[in-house]
């Protein structure tokens, strides 16, 4: 943690609902109780050496995710750490559970998510809780962009941070270069990067979550190169095979998918124009926030209601299992009819139709998954070799219970994401979904969900989703545009595949492009019904990144699944974006310095 | 009471069997396949079936029939007539719950509801099968057959009526199925459950006294 970000201890005193209706004494008898009642847990928290910080330097874009860094102090090994998002009337909302002691300090992505007042965090043993901290979700929320400065100036400072006005003001956090995000999920906030190139001091994860970011339409600005390949852009270069370009006036540019990466090799107060708003406007790429379409997983996952709908295949199941039935109810109906009966026989049809339903249920049940239906998706960042990625596990929308809960045991449900990471979650009567992470690096973050349901999102490499043709479509393909339609069987790379579906064109109007067998495209007014569950989120996408197009698959992702029951989501939807002509996700607009 | 149980179930198999075994598998398919296996319509719909069942089972004992005669007429004292009475219906009842098991089954697996939410829906729909049986019994034999409708009356009503004074609910048996489904009733349940039980027995006993004073009225 940089020494330039705030801790918080203790708890700090809530709002209370409806208090302009209390009388100033009451209100004040009440803050003082409130307080009185905090202090043992905000001296637990100091003893515990529990402490955490929200956003970068205080910062954190309103709606997005930011991280939440927590340090447990000397926790001691098994302890674990519960980030708990509580309501304003204090009910937990979803909790996250990490094993303490792994590291000096836990990143746990955090959305700004409607309704959510309060993180919680307690540091908790087998005895139960050892110290509780609160603090308010949503201070320091700003509604536009955050930029990050590492090793600036005061001078860079105020130039950054005039760069749009009088439109709007831009933030600047200036941070430590150990608070850059390793979780790729907590660059959703963050429009741009100014740093001074620390050379090889960047983690592996550090590198990873940087890329996802750039290809997605970040902008990172490096200055005072260091010679040789103790650069971090001569690494970064060489990490993903692209060849930089000159710019003028000296200095390099790399080109990643929606975003860039500039190297220059004076420091940043040396930079001519350095003080001037213009030249980092230009430089940063920055527009109006309102204008920008980067692609970050608050954007692209944005569809507040997904549709929880049985995938097709897990569709097949129910029909096959429904017509096994009826023809056994059938059967059983005409055997009831039979105009004299023994009760061998009776007990002998029984019995058969027992046997083959125990047959049948536990042939079926590892693809229905106790009825919860399990939904994900995947927006491919063209150049970057990297994915953000979204699942889900609900009822059924025709489900009269509303709530998976209560019919699929909680033990059953696991995450298996990515191989060296896992979990289970459970969700109690009375609160929201809890996630424990397992002792691996943990890519996915949980989303807040309505109806109890269970939602997950990270930014994850491309090769870890165990498709090596979709890696190579994502991280190798040159990036198209969307005015050109991507024909099958190009040299594009997009050769047809069993599991390509559709292109969503980038018109107003909702267009549909159907592969055909003769390899050419078919226009037309609806998806493939394989799209059906995925269908409201495309159409979202659609409208949040107007002049896109996207080209649309389903396959299996043998390493990113979500198990259900016993089972795991049998197909994924993807998605590899197609950038308007005019620019990468209108970041760069204006092009280079 | 042995007799008297065999002659209740070769009744059943003679008069009753067919059309209650058909019905039953009948709409146990239909809601399995409508539903696919819905926990929540699939346990109602086993509750109502086991209130139908009941009531059919109870009041069957129309004025002048030759199975009201032996109720009348018999040796057999009312407390073991009531006790061979409650093990036939019973295994009238397992028999159609064996019958129904594929589709029962099925949804056990396949919906994977925690074992004690399984056998806590299995006791309410067996405690309402008794509890329609007690008043079926004691509407039919206060009443006559015919003259049984208001007893018929009186449990629809309560099923009906029943549902919205908070203090009754736990002696509604489709309001108990769907507060486990719900996984909201707790310990809740099973003081539910007794009371729903603690009622059946209550009906049963008062089927009991209303066939003693019959049997008064026959001997004179």
């Amino acid at each position: 943690m940089s020494s330039d970000d705030t801790m918080t201890e203790g708890s700090a005193p809530e709002s209370l609902p409806g208090w302009p209706y209390l009388g100033p004494r009451l209100m004040t008898g009440l803050l003082a109780l409130l307080l009185s009642l905090s202090l043992p847990g905000a001296a637990r928290a100091e003893e515990a050496g529990l402490r955490a910080s929200l956003g970068f330097a205080g910062l954190a874009a309103t709606g997005r995710w930011a991280p939440l860094w927590i340090s447990g102090g000397g926790a001691p090994p098994g302890s674990r750490i519960e980030v708990a998002r509580l309501d304003a009337v204090g009910a937990v909302r979803s909790a996250e559970i990490f094993p303490a002691g792994g590291g000096p300090t836990i990143e746990c992505p955090l959305r700004d998510e409607a309704g959510i007042t309060t993180v919680r965090l307690r540091l908790l043993d087998e005895e139960g809780v050892v110290a509780e901290l609160r603090m308010p979700a949503r201070d320091g929320r700003f509604p536009g962009h955050i930029v990050l400065l590492v090793q600036g100036g005061p001078g860079i400072r105020r130039a950054i941070a005039d760069t749009l006005l009088p439109l709007e003001p831009v933030q600047v956090a200036e941070i430590g270069l150990s608070s850059l995000p390793a979780v790729g999920l907590d660059y959703d906030g963050v429009s741009a990067l100014v740093l001074g190139d620390p050379g090889a001091s960047l983690s592996p994860a550090q590198v990873e979550a940087l890329l996802g970011w750039i290809a997605g339409g970040g902008r990172a600005v490096i200055t005072g190169k260091r010679s040789g390949s103790s650069s971090l852009f001569t690494a970064l270069v060489a990490r993903t095979g692209e060849g930089p370009r000159p710019l003028e006036g000296g200095g390099e540019s790399l080109e990643l998918g929606l975003g860039a990466l500039l190297d220059f090799p004076s420091e940043a107060a040396e930079l001519p124009g350095a003080s001037s708003p213009g030249f980092w406007r230009r430089t940063l790429g920055l527009v109006p926030y309102a204008q920008s379409r980067r692609l970050g997983p608050s954007r692209a996952f944005a569809d507040p209601s997904p549709r929880w709908t049985a995938p097709p295949e897990d569709a097949l199941v129910s029909q096959g299992i429904s017509a096994g039935l009826l023809l056994w109810g059938i059967a059983a109906f005409a055997f009831a009819r039979r105009r004299r009966e023994t009760v061998l026989p009776l007990l002998a049809f029984s019995a058969l139709g027992l046997g083959a339903a125990v047959t049948g249920g536990l042939l079926a049940d590892r693809a229905h998954h106790g009825g919860a239906v399990g939904l994900g998706r995947v927006l491919l960042l063209p150049g970057s070799g990297s994915a953000l990625a979204w699942m889900g596990v609900g009822a059924e929308d025709r489900n009269l219970l509303g709530d998976w809960t209560s019919f699929v045991a909680h033990d059953r449900i696991a995450v298996s994401a990515l191989g060296t990471e896992g979990g289970s979650f459970s969700a109690e009567r009375g609160e929201g979904t809890t996630w424990a992470h397992g002792p691996g690096s943990s890519f996915f973050s949980t989303r807040i969900a309505e109806g109890r349901r269970f939602e997950v999102a990270a930014l994850v490499p491309v090769e870890r989703l165990g498709r090596p043709e979709l890696a190579q479509l994502a991280g190798r393909a040159p990036l198209g545009s969307s005015s050109n339609l991507p024909p099958p069987g190009t040299a594009s790379g997009l050769a047809p595949r069993s599991g390509l579906l559709a292109y969503l064109g980038p018109d107003k109007e909702v267009l549909w492009w159907l592969p055909s067998a003769a390899g050419a495209w078919e226009r037309s007014s609806d998806p493939p019904g394989r799209l059906v569950p995925d269908r409201d989120w495309l159409l979202a996408l659609h409208r949040a990144y107007p002049g896109f197009g996207f080209l649309v698959g389903r396959e299996a992702m043998p390493k990113l699944g979500l198990a259900v029951h016993g089972g795991g989501i049998a197909k994924l939807c993807w998605v590899l974006p197609f950038p308007p002509d005019s620019g990468r996700a209108g970041l760069g607009a204006e092009g280079g310095p | 009471m042995i007799p008297f149980l065999i002659g209740e179930w070769a009744e059943w198999r003679e008069r009753l069997q067919r059309k209650s075994l058909a019905t039953a598998v009948a709409v146990t398919t239909l809601i399995s396949v409508a539903s696919f296996f819905d926990p929540v319509l699939l346990w109602i719909g086993l509750g109502l079936l086991s209130l139908a069942l009941g009531w059919r089972l109870g009041n069957r004992y129309p004025p002048h029939s030759a199975a009201r005669e032996v109720l009348l007429r018999g040796d057999l004292g009312v407390p073991a007539l009531l006790l061979g009475k409650l093990l036939s219906a019973l295994g009238i009842w397992v028999t159609h719950v064996f019958f129904l098991s594929p589709a029962l089954v099925l949804a056990l697996i396949l919906r994977s509801l925690p074992l004690p939410t399984e056998l806590a829906l299995a006791a309410v729909c067996l405690v309402a099968f008794v509890l329609a049986l007690a008043a079926g019994f004691a509407s039919g034999l206060a009443f006559g057959r015919s003259e049984g409708l208001p007893g018929l009356a009186l449990l629809i009503l309560w099923l009906l009526g029943g549902a919205f004074p908070p203090f009754l609910r736990p002696l509604h048996p489709l309001l108990a199925l769907w507060e486990i489904l719900r996984g909201e009733a707790g310990l809740g349940a099973f003081a539910g459950l007794a009371a729903l039980l603690l009622l059946a027995l209550g009906l049963l006993a008062l089927g009991g006294l209303v066939l003693a004073r019959r049997r008064r009225d026959y001997a004179h």
